[in-house]
């Protein structure tokens, strides 16, 4: 616990020394895969069905996870 | 040549000083000691303005497992919270660390520290942590600094480092068949642009500079100015202080500061310490911009410009000198033709017994440019309790497309008294002299409001002394109290 005590920020050597590394920083690997997040287009409502089947075959697309 | 730069990068506008970097230069001294510390703001930096410099970066200053004692000090005061303005804010506090205080005694009074913190720091926007454990750290720093000595690396290598740069200021300049020059007299100078006619002219680069990271503009050559030892030169003549146009406006901070102090206030809200350590009195001035903070300060002090060109055929210079009030003649159009330099201002010396405001309003303290500024002269005399206006000149920037003098005000002041009354009609009259423009920056009337609200303070300040006017100081008094 550290409720009570005063620890410094845990990258805060790497921030004051300008090494810190930012997610923007950080190279592609080779074959990486990227995510894409698909939200509803509405504010509220309920699902009733849903077809992805287009998102399936799109060029280059590996998986497709619900939930 | 190595160069290891892996800093930050925001805006690419020189605002926020997420990216600010140091250079080091030699003083005017036979061993050149003491090195003088400036930061700048890299992202507008052009290669020219290191020539004769150490440059020092974030990385430089030590690693995460053997920190410098400004790094120390922001880690322990919880300075960083996503990190991503803490290198330049590294800097900047590096700077602070370096200078060197002719007064220690002054910085050891809590109100002149937290000023000079303020002034080093307002060039670092940080938008997650605040900045009061940032000023902890730089008032632990100081403490360290002063009272306890404590030195860095650099300290123990000044000697060695200012031989060497010495040596560097000495060396022949890279060849003309190069793109970049950087001459060091004015006749190499003029010369070089002869051969040269297209090559960009820079100085301090801090407005030119986003014509390349804005506008993506290229330059098939560069000319950097600001080692033109005739361009930095200060004379101080009976009756005028002649400054030369390649003085930055730190170096004219500390000329205004003990010549004209009344204009000291305006001058540390000039941009930032990065932009002030850099731009340059005729870079100010030859942009010609309405809203540039230098002209209503040298409209209201009368002064003058000295321009130069090379004739066809000739090698020596000539200089001709147009008054100021007359050398603006459009929005961003000048009396100088297209062969002249800025080559020095001149400014008569003020009378002991007359009076200077000049008044800045924008939407920050620190770090912003003006929407309106105000500058003020005037003789004044008081002939049976009443204070009256002998003479008096107005200048305003941000009111007109060009920075201008108020004349049909000037003349509703002069010979009248200073009350109210008479301030009402010379806030009137400010409507014939300017009809400003509607911008991001401010409105119409809120500019004509804001013009006048001034002459209102002129008012107060010169009839009313013990009223407080100045926000800033207002601002320390409740500080104190709380």
């Amino acid at each position: 616990m550290s409720a009570g005590k005063s620890i410094p920020h845990d990258s805060a050597h790497l921030h004051v020394t300008g090494s810190a590394e930012y997610v923007d920083d950080i190279g592609s690997s080779v074959d990486q895969l990227h995510v894409a997040i698909g939200g509803a287009s509405i504010a509220a409502g309920r699902i009733t069905a849903m077809d992805l089947s287009a998102v399936r075959e799109a060029q280059g697309v590996v998986d497709v996870m619900q939930r | 040549m190595t160069v290891m730069i892996r800093f930050l990068l925001n805006n690419d506008i020189g605002d926020c000083g997420a990216c600010t970097v140091v250079l080091v230069s030699p003083s005017d001294t036979p061993s050149g000691l003491p090195l003088q510390y400036a930061g700048a703001n890299s992202c507008i930096l052009l290669v020219g303005a290191l020539h004769g410099k150490q440059l020092i970066t974030v990385e430089h200053l030590g690693t995460p497992t053997r920190l410098h004692p400004v790094q120390q000090a922001l880690v322990e005061h919880h300075a960083s919270q996503c990190g991503f303005c803490t290198p330049g804010f590294v800097m900047s506090l590096f700077t602070l660390f370096h200078q060197e205080f002719a007064a220690q005694e002054t910085y050891s009074q809590p109100d002149l520290r937290h000023a000079l913190i303020e002034q080093y720091l307002g060039g670092n926007l940080c938008r997650c942590t605040g900045y009061r454990p940032i000023i902890a750290a730089a008032e632990m720093l100081l403490d360290i600094r002063l009272n306890q000595e404590v030195q860095d690396v650099f300290d123990e290598r000044a000697a060695a480092t200012a031989r060497t740069l010495l040596n560097c200021q000495q060396k022949q300049n890279a060849e003309v068949t190069t793109s970049v020059h950087v001459p060091t007299s004015i006749v190499e100078a003029l010369s070089l642009w002869k051969l040269n006619p297209t090559a960009q002219i820079i100085a301090g680069g801090t407005d030119l500079g986003l014509a390349v990271t804005q506008q993506l503009q290229t330059w098939p050559a560069i000319i950097h100015i600001s080692n033109v030892r005739e361009l930095k030169t200060v004379q101080h003549e009976p009756d005028r202080l002649v400054v030369g146009a390649g003085v930055t406006i730190t170096e004219l901070l500390d000329i205004m500061t003990l010549d004209f102090p009344d204009a000291a206030p305006m001058l540390l809200r000039f941009g930032s310490e990065q932009v002030r350590s850099q731009a340059t009195v005729g870079g100010n001035l030859g942009t010609a911009s309405p809203i540039g903070d230098l002209p209503p300060l040298l409209l209201a002090l009368n002064a003058s410009i000295e321009l130069i060109a090379l004739p066809e055929g000739s090698s020596a210079p000539q200089t001709r000198i147009v008054a100021l009030a007359d050398y603006f003649t459009g929005y961003r159009e000048t009396q100088r033709d297209s062969d002249e330099w800025i080559y020095a201002v001149h400014i008569p010396v003020l009378a002991p017994a007359d009076t200077l405001r000049v008044y800045k309003i924008s939407k920050r303290m620190d770090d912003d440019i003006s929407s309106v500024c105000a500058a003020i002269w005037a003789q004044t005399i008081e002939k049976g309790g009443i204070r009256y206006i002998q003479n008096i000149r107005l200048a305003f920037g941000g009111m007109a497309a060009l920075p201008m003098r108020a004349n049909h005000t000037e003349t509703v002041l002069q010979g009248s008294e200073l009350t109210t009354t008479v301030i009402a009609k010379a806030a009137q009259a400010l409507h014939q002299d300017f009809q400003p423009i509607d911008d991001a920056r401010a409105t119409a009337s809120y500019r004509l409001q804001v013009a006048g609200n001034l002459l209102h303070r002129f008012q107060i300040e010169l009839t009313e002394p013990d009223v407080l006017t100045d926000i800033t100081v207002v601002d320390s008094c409740m500080e104190s109290t709380l």
